[in-house]
C-alpha cells in the first residue's frame, strides 16, 4: 500500500526554531547566525566586533564540534556567552539553542549572535530562530566559494568577505567573486573587511546597529 | 553529514504516519539541489539511521530535484541541473527556491497484506506438497 503524505522533513526543528524566535522577541533581541567555513574568521570578527560595537549588549553563543576556546576567546569581552558542543554533529539544531538560551539573561542583551560550527553546507538548512543568517567568506577561501556554496549565498540577509588584508598576496579575482554573488542573490550586501587591520569594519558596525536598534522596545 | 540528521527526523516523521502492524518498504524523499544532499552519502546515513527503527529494512528512494531558474530580463523560466548558464535573450539568470525537503510518500505492507501474503504462501506449499 502507498500512504501519500507530503510533509516538510525538518517540522520538528522549524518548530523549535519559532519558539526561540518568540523568546528572542519578546526580549527585544536582533539575533544572527553567523556561518562561514573552518577558519574562515568568524570568531576573530566577533572578537573585533564586540570591542567596537558600543552601547550594544551582546550575548553570543558558540557552536564546535569540542573545544570551549572559542567561548574562550569571547569570553574577555561579554559575560554573556555560552559554547555549545555538537559532539558528531557538523551544524548547530535549533533544540541547541533551545537548551542554550536559559543559560543567558536575555532581558540584559540587545544581541545576540549565534556561531555556527565552521561548515557552508549544513548549517544554512536549520533554522534556529534567528532574525538573520550572515554567510561568511575569506580572501584565503579563494575566489569560487561563493559559486560553489549558492545556498548560503541565497539564504544570507548580509554576506562578509573577511581577510581583505590579504588580497595582495593571494590571487582572488574579486570581480569575478562579486558577480558570482550578484547572479545568486541580487539585491545581498557583500560587505568587505578585514577583522585583522579593522578596515572595512564601519558598514558592518552599521548594519548590527541599524537592526539592533529597530528590534529595541519603543521607549 | 547532515545526512544522519536528515535521516533521523525523517524516521520520526514516517513512525507518525505508518499504520498500526505495517512494514514500511520504501520511503520517498525529495530535496531540493540547494540541500547539497549526496545521495551515496543519504544511502550511507540511511542504513546506519534505519535498523531497531519502523524503517529497518527499508528502501530510501531519493530524488534531487533540478534548479529552477528565471531570467529578469526576458521571464524566461525553465529547470535545469547547471545554475550557471546564459539564457537565451543573453542574460544571467538567477535560481528561485530549491530548498525542499520532503518526504512525498511511503511505501508499506499493512498487517492485512502481510495475512494475505503468508496465507498465498501456505496455500502454495501445501499445493507443492500434493505434488509431490
Ligand atoms: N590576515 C587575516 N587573518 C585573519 C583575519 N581574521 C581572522 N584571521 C586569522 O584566521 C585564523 C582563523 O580565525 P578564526 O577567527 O579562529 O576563524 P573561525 O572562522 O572562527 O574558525 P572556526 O571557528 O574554527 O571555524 C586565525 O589565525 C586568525 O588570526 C583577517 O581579517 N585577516
Ligand atoms: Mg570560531
Ligand atoms: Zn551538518
Ligand atoms: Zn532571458
Amino acid at each position: 500500500m502507498h500512504v501519500s503524505v507530503v510533509q516538510n522533513v525538518l517540522k520538528l526543528n522549524d518548530e523549535i526554531a519559532a519558539m526561540n524566535r518568540q523568546v528572542l522577541h519578546n526580549a527585544s533581541l536582533f539575533t544572527i547566525d553567523l556561518i562561514g567555513a573552518p577558519g574562515c574568521g568568524k570568531t576573530a570578527l566577533l572578537e573585533k566586533t564586540l570591542q567596537e560595537l558600543k552601547g550594544v549588549r551582546v550575548g553570543v553563543i558558540v557552536g564546535d564540534l569540542t573545544t570551549q576556546r572559542d567561548a574562550d576567546r569571547m569570553a574577555r569581552f561579554t559575560e554573556q556567552v555560552v559554547q555549545v558542543n555538537t559532539g558528531k554533529g557538523c551544524h548547530l539544531e535549533a533544540n541547541h539553542i533551545k537548551e542554550a538560551l536559559p543559560h543567558l539573561d536575555l532581558g540584559k542583551l540587545d544581541l545576540l549572535i549565534i556561531e555556527n560550527v565552521g561548515n557552508l553546507i549544513c548549517p544554512v538548512g536549520f533554522d534556529l530562530g534567528q532574525d538573520a543568517k550572515v554567510g561568511m567568506f575569506a580572501i584565503s577561501g579563494g575566489d569560487d566559494k561563493a559559486a560553489k556554496h549558492p545556498y548560503i549565498v541565497m539564504e544570507s540577509a548580509v554576506l562578509v568577505l573577511s581577510k581583505m588584508d590579504l588580497l595582495p598576496y593571494i590571487p582572488f579575482d574579486l570581480e569575478l567573486f562579486r558577480s558570482d554573488i550578484r547572479r545568486l542573490n541580487p539585491n545581498v550586501p557583500l560587505l568587505e573587511l578585514s577583522a585583522t587591520t579593522g578596515k572595512g569594519m564601519e558598514p558592518w558596525l552599521k548594519w548590527l546597529g541599524e537592526r539592533v536598534k529597530q528590534a529595541a522596545p519603543v521607549a | 553529514m547532515h545526512e544522519l540528521s536528515i535521516a533521523e527526523s525523517l524516521i520520526d516523521i514516517v513512525k507518525e504516519h505508518c499504520p498500526a502492524g505495517a512494514v514500511v518498504q520504501a520511503v520517498l524523499l525529495e530535496a531540493g539541489p540547494m540541500r547539497g544532499i549526496d545521495n551515496e552519502a543519504m544511502q550511507f546515513a540511511w542504513q546506519c539511521a534505519t535498523p531497531g527503527t519502523v524503517c529497518q529494512n527499508s528502501r530510501l528512494e531519493l530524488r534531487i530535484l533540478p534548479w529552477q531558474l528565471l531570467c529578469s530580463a526576458c521571464g524566461a523560466q525553465w529547470a535545469g541541473e547547471d545554475i550557471y548558464v546564459t539564457c537565451k535573450c543573453g542574460q544571467t539568470p538567477c535560481p528561485v527556491g530549491g530548498n525542499d525537503l520532503k518526504l512525498t510518500g511511503i511505501d508499506v505492507l499493512t498487517a492485512e497484506e502481510l495475512a494475505q501474503e503468508e496465507s498465498n504462501a501456505r496455500v502454495s506449499r501445501s499445493e507443492r506438497a500434493e505434488a509431490e
